[in-house]
């Protein structure tokens, strides 16, 4: 009830609307309670009173009626639909802006498959309820009214008996509401599950293929397949046992006027015609009985739904935090990280007492070994994790303070994992400026190196590209991510592994470009070679969550610590293939 | 923001007998139970058919006649006539649904496995979500027709006959004035229908770009917050949102006229049928009973009318979702086991490649490619981005077929043997390493899965991971979950190496394997990998040169040749194109180092 209360405040915003479509309702139900009296006239006044002139007039009133229906029922479904889809346009927008200001650390946890279900399909599931459930509800609660209304005031003692069967009825509409509706839900979540089992199984098809794993993988799809088989079977099971029950309890109720309204007749209590009127009006309670199991079936999906729906729309945003108010403008890019400790939501430490300044333009280098939290710092820094403890500071604020849309467009970030979306080279590039001009992406794309590539694409810089567009590689990915990152010009950047996957020449042009570009900036880079990292004003060296060792290269080398090892690990091979090569010329 | 072209997705075909009868072909296995549904649904329409008998003899001899013991035994009749047919129904309840349910679930099983076997290309081609909709919604619609259409068409069309029969038996004036209804209905319903069926196709598309649009917003969600564009995202979604709800509005339109429309004709018909009838009670050549029966299967006749005029519409949506799910069934796997293929015997690891020529399409990929590997042996593949380096890799699998030439494992052709033999034998660890949804342990277990625990660990230890592992909160059963999002990229890799070595392969490809790993991790699987690749033949595929230099061949590949293979050192001698790129990577290092010339 809760549920659909809430449900229904997002409907109020359309009061007008929903007053309008309620005239319209009522109106309804009113007029269909008239059909039943014109056979009765038929009958009683027209075949059987005499008044054989009235019969045409009544017959004419059937089709009168039916228009006049008609133009009512039009104004109805469309007022319902569109107070629905403006509703539905809400919720739809809401739970998309909500869905993208959610943290990380909820996007880590929430599967992809799930998330887009319940945006998509749940939602489009409320909109069957607003669009029809609703307006059930109401008119054949209405309707119910009016026709027991009617009966009772036509022949109480019929009505009475005609609906003797009723509250079984009830009881059993009510007990199938509250089985049904866990099978139902857990028939759509195995479908969500199956969803996600075929979309893993084609991500990975290669890894699949690899390890001739495709029996094994036909046999995990077959329990889900076989999963949702059951699912649905299960509710098939309980339908099939209250449904046809439920019909045979108004197929009782039409005996029962049958038989003791024709004795009635035959007693002259009743007339025939009020009979046949009598058993229209049953009729429409059968119709209305049919659409309750229905109706309770769909309202139970609602529900279901609207739960899941609002469970994504009660988890708090971004960082738990408010956002900060001060607008970082002209960000010079100082930034202090003032003992800084992070952990996971689990509990798992992840860092420890970070302490590291750095200035305006500084290079900063973090390395250390998988795991030693690397990520997880510069996640810090735009605000994807909040710390636990501690604080980071930029242009000497706490970032905290920082409204985060200014701070997130003051530092540019090339991932380590590289996102196309479906859109043309040009918008991929532009992704963080979707204004810019065609001249400053081409410029972008220049420094990444990435341009003759998008020039030779068939429709250059207009090529859709991502996932149903041309196939680019892992390197021309990374190039249009650093296009990306370069194109908004932050006085911030921060690089994790982004030459990782480039070859060998791609990345001297890439490394080239980026070295007049971190100039002016202040650049926090993670990567594997020394060679990228050497030139850095400050190494830093993590390992387990904590910094070991801060200083330039020299003095790291001078310090003979973890980074010494490291670096004459690495540099002994580069000297290896040089003294080979030396010694082969 | 997407921009997708569904238009292919929605287009309903016209009915394709041939198809169609290919689409029957899945139904076969569960006639029995078809027959068994069709029965059920019969016998509960042809009780419904007693209804208005039993009216009329209510009426017209029991009431008209002021029998109450007759009216009494009506009553009775009508009680265990719908008695019977509760109990119908809740068995047609079960088995309409399990004939469905069991049609559906062949037919997902049918198209999942077939995609399983088919050819990597294949997947290159296509973007997942719509493999996806082949198995759901087009499974649905396809199901649709051969269960929930087919039972309609039977039981519309025998009802229609029955009554038709039953009414002219009965009134043939009347029953004409019933029937001269029909064309109009027809007409009228089938016309509307098409118009709806075009509206709700634009419905879909806009749904379908609805989706399209969350699914990339929630799948990039992390590009979208680095770059704030959830202002931006949200302004676009707003305009795909709105496109959703006008399509929606101008179907509701069309609907909320249709059905009064076919309530004013049912109401003439109605009209005519009192009309006509009360006319001919009055004048005393009808009784009121018959015309009560008359009106009650009016009612049961209209509905079945309307249900054909759009079935061929419905038709036309399930022809598609078919035509959509054979373009996948009949893709045949061009990669094929040939009937007399045997199992590799144990791979010792002699691979020759002789004059191998391959094309991806019409693309050419490789071209007359040559060289010989004994087993034991680690080699280098070395070349430019695109070159045909992994391509080679793939084809030694047999991932593809070749054009011409041929590729041999011990003397055995590829092409004579098992694909399951073969690539059993095979270990491959690829540039991004994926995890499946699921504990750690059981990642690593994909590569052989009869591994015990014991030997589970053994792979991790072997490969450095162990130690990680051991400090998650849930060790070996900690849940990677959807796409590893909490192991760093070198884990996974790490993970995805343990998983290759607990599968103890014949020969091993490492694709780019190294390039996410850290440098120390690196020289930690380095070392784990000196003895991995002892006794085996081994592929190393590797933008970092420093990372090859001791392969005991290195082949030198570009524009799809093999243009040079050696030892690193007679490469360095021949001076060619790996010169160049050794040069070009060391003197980049060396350019550096000399920038800072106190280093070492």
């Amino acid at each position: 009830m809760h549920t659909i209360r809430r449900l229904l405040v997002f409907a109020g915003r359309y009061w007008q609307w929903l007053l309008l479509t309620s005239v319209c309702l009522i109106t309804l139900a009113a007029l269909e309670l008239v059909g039943p009296q014109l056979i009765r006239l038929i009958v009683d006044d027209a075949l059987k009173g005499g008044h054989s002139h009235m019969l045409a007039y009544y017959c004419l009133g059937i089709v009168a009626l039916a228009v006049v229906t008609g133009i009512f029922t039009f104004g109805q479904q469309y007022l319902t639909e569109f107070t629905a889809q403006k509703t539905i346009y809400d919720i739809r927008n809401t739970l998309f802006d909500h869905i993208q200001r959610l943290s990380f650390s909820y996007h880590d946890e929430a599967e992809t498959g799930q998330l887009i279900s319940r945006a998509t399909s749940d939602v489009q599931a409320l909109s069957r309820f607003l669009g029809h459930g609703i307006t059930h509800v109401v008119g054949d609660t209405l309707v119910f009214l009016g026709v027991l209304v009617i009966c009772l005031k036509m022949n109480w003692h019929l009505a009475l008996v005609a609906l003797a069967t009723s509250p079984i009825l009830a009881v059993a509409v009510f007990k199938f509401g509250g089985k049904i509706r866990p099978l139902y839900t857990a028939a759509q979540n195995q479908r969500g599950d199956m969803t996600t089992a075929i979309q893993q199984n084609l991500m990975g098809i290669r890894v699949v293929k690899a390890f001739a794993r495709e029996n094994h993988e036909i046999e995990k799809f077959d329990k889900q397949s076989i999963g949702l088989l059951e699912r649905n079977m299960e509710a098939a099971v309980v339908s099939a046992r209250y449904m046809p029950f439920m019909d045979f309890l108004t197929a009782a109720a039409v005996t029962l006027i049958l038989w003791y309204g024709g004795v009635q007749v035959i007693n002259k209590v009743l007339t025939i015609g009020a009979l046949l009127a009598f058993n229209a009006y049953l009729g429409m309670l059968i119709g209305r009985v049919r659409m309750a199991g229905w109706i309770v079936n769909m309202t139970q999906n609602a529900v279901a739904a609207a739960d899941r729906v609002f469970e994504i729309l009660d988890t708090h945003p971004e960082s738990h935090v408010k956002d900060g108010t001060k607008r970082l403008t002209d960000c010079k890019g100082g930034v202090e990280f003032r003992n800084v400790s992070f952990s996971y939501s689990d509990g798992s430490k992840v860092l420890r007492n970070i302490n590291l300044e750095v200035q305006p333009g500084e290079m900063v280098a973090f390395v250390g070994p998988t795991g030693s939290g690397k990520s997880t710092v510069i996640n810090l820094l735009p605000r994807f994790y909040d710390v636990t403890d501690g604080a980071i500071l930029v242009d000497g604020v706490d970032i905290r303070d920082y409204k985060l849309k200014s701070l997130r467009q003051s530092i540019g970030i090339v991932a380590q994992e590289t996102f196309l979306f479906g859109d043309t080279a040009k918008e991929n590039i532009a992704y963080g400026k979707p204004d810019a001009e065609l001249e400053d992406v081409i410029e972008a794309a220049k420094s990444a190196n990435i341009h003759d590539f998008i020039e030779g694409l068939p429709e250059g810089y207009e090529t859709h590209i991502g996932e149903r567009g041309v196939n680019v590689s892992g390197g021309q990915k990374q190039r249009i991510s650093i296009a990306r990152a370069l194109l908004m010009n932050p006085p911030i950047l921060i690089m994790d592994d982004s030459t990782s996957s480039v070859d060998t020449e791609t990345e001297a042009l890439i490394q080239n470009a980026l070295v007049s570009l971190m100039e002016s900036r202040t650049t926090f880079v993670i990567a594997q070679r020394i060679s990228t990292i050497q030139r850095a004003d400050k190494i830093v060296v993590l390992d387990k969550g904590r910094i070991v060792e801060t200083g330039t290269h020299q003095e790291l080398l001078a310090n003979g610590g973890i980074y010494k090892d490291i670096y004459y690990l690495q540099f002994e091979k580069g000297e290896h293939s040089a003294e080979s090569s030396a010694t082969d010329v | 923001m997407a921009k997708p072209v569904f238009d292919d997705e929605l287009m309903g075909i016209a009915f394709d007998p041939r198809l169609a009868r290919k689409a029957f072909a899945f139904i076969k296995p569960h006639k029995g139970r078809l027959a068994l549904a069709i029965c059920t649904v019969l016998a509960t329409s042809g009780i419904g058919l007693i209804d208005p008998q039993l009216w009329r003899l209510a009426i017209d001899d029991g009431i008209g006649k002021s029998d109450v013991a007759f009216l009494t035994k009506v009553a009775l009749a009508y009680m265990v006539v719908f008695g019977v047919r509760w109990l119908v129904q809740s068995f047609q309840a079960i088995v309409v649904q399990r004939l469905g349910q069991g049609v559906l679930h062949d037919m997902r099983h049918t198209v999942f496995s077939h995609l399983q076997n088919l050819p990597l290309g294949f997947f290159d081609k296509r973007e997942i979500g719509r493999i996806i909709a082949r198995l759901t919604s087009d499974v649905d619609a396809v199901n649709d027709l051969l269960t929930s259409n087919t039972l309609s068409i039977v039981t519309d069309v025998a009802m229609i006959f029955a009554i038709v029969v039953i009414l002219v038996r009965t009134n043939l004036q009347l029953a004409l004035i019933t029937l001269s209804l029909v064309p109009v209905m027809v007409i009228a319903t089938s016309l509307f229908r098409a118009k709806v069926r075009l509206a709700y196709r634009d419905v879909r598309r806009k749904v379908a770009t609805v989706t399209a649009s969350v699914a990339e917003n929630v799948s990039g969600v992390r590009v979208v917050k680095s770059f704030s564009r959830e202002g931006e995202n949200l302004k676009r979604f707003k305009q795909v949102n709105q496109e959703n709800r006008q399509a929606v509005l101008h179907a509701a339109k069309l609907q909320a006229i249709f059905i009064p429309v076919i309530a004013v004709l049912t109401a003439c018909g109605l009209c005519a049928v009192w009309w006509y009838g009360g006319l001919r009670v009055i004048a005393g050549v009808l009784t009121l009973g018959v015309l009560v029966e008359f009106v009650r299967y009016m009612n049961q006749f209209y509905a079945p009318i309307r249900d054909l005029s759009t079935l061929y519409q419905t038709m036309q949506g399930a022809m598609a979702g078919a035509e959509r799910i054979f373009e996948i069934l009949d893709t045949k796997s061009e990669i094929t086991d040939k009937p007399d293929a045997v199992q590799i015997p144990p791979i010792v690891g002699d691979v020759d490649f002789n004059h191998v020529d391959f094309a991806y399409g019409d693309t050419p990929i490789l071209n007359d490619v040559c060289f010989s590997v004994k087993a034991g042996e680690t080699i280098a593949l070395v070349g430019p981005t695109g070159a045909g380096k992994t391509t080679i890799i793939n084809l030694l699998g047999r991932q593809y077929d070749i054009k011409s030439g041929s590729i041999t494992i011990d003397g055995h052709d590829v092409r004579d043997v098992t694909m399951e033999s073969l690539r059993r034998q095979m270990g491959v660890v690829l540039q991004d390493a994926f995890l499946f949804p699921g504990s750690i342990k059981e990642n690593i277990r994909y590569g052989r899965l009869d591994a015990t625990d014991q030997e589970v660990v053994s792979a991790a230890q072997a490969v450095g991971i162990d130690e990680f592992i051991r400090e998650l909160p849930a060790g070996y059963d900690t849940d990677v979950r959807e796409g590893g999002s909490k192991l760093s990229s070198g884990q996974k890799q790490l993970v995805s190496f343990a998983r290759a070595l607990l599968a103890d392969p014949r020969i091993l490809i490492l694709d780019e394997a190294t390039s996410s790993v850290d440098t120390q991790t690196e020289i930690l699987i380095q070392e784990a990998l000196k003895t991995l690749l002892k006794g085996r033949t081994s592929f190393v595929i590797a933008h970092r040169l420093s990372t090859i230099t001791e392969a005991d061949q290195i082949l030198v590949i570009d524009g799809g040749r093999l243009v040079e293979s050696g030892t690193h050192s007679q490469l360095m001698k021949h001076d060619g194109l790996y010169r160049k790129l050794h040069d070009m990577q060391f003197n980049y290092a060396l350019a550096v180092a000399e920038e800072e010339p106190a280093a070492s």
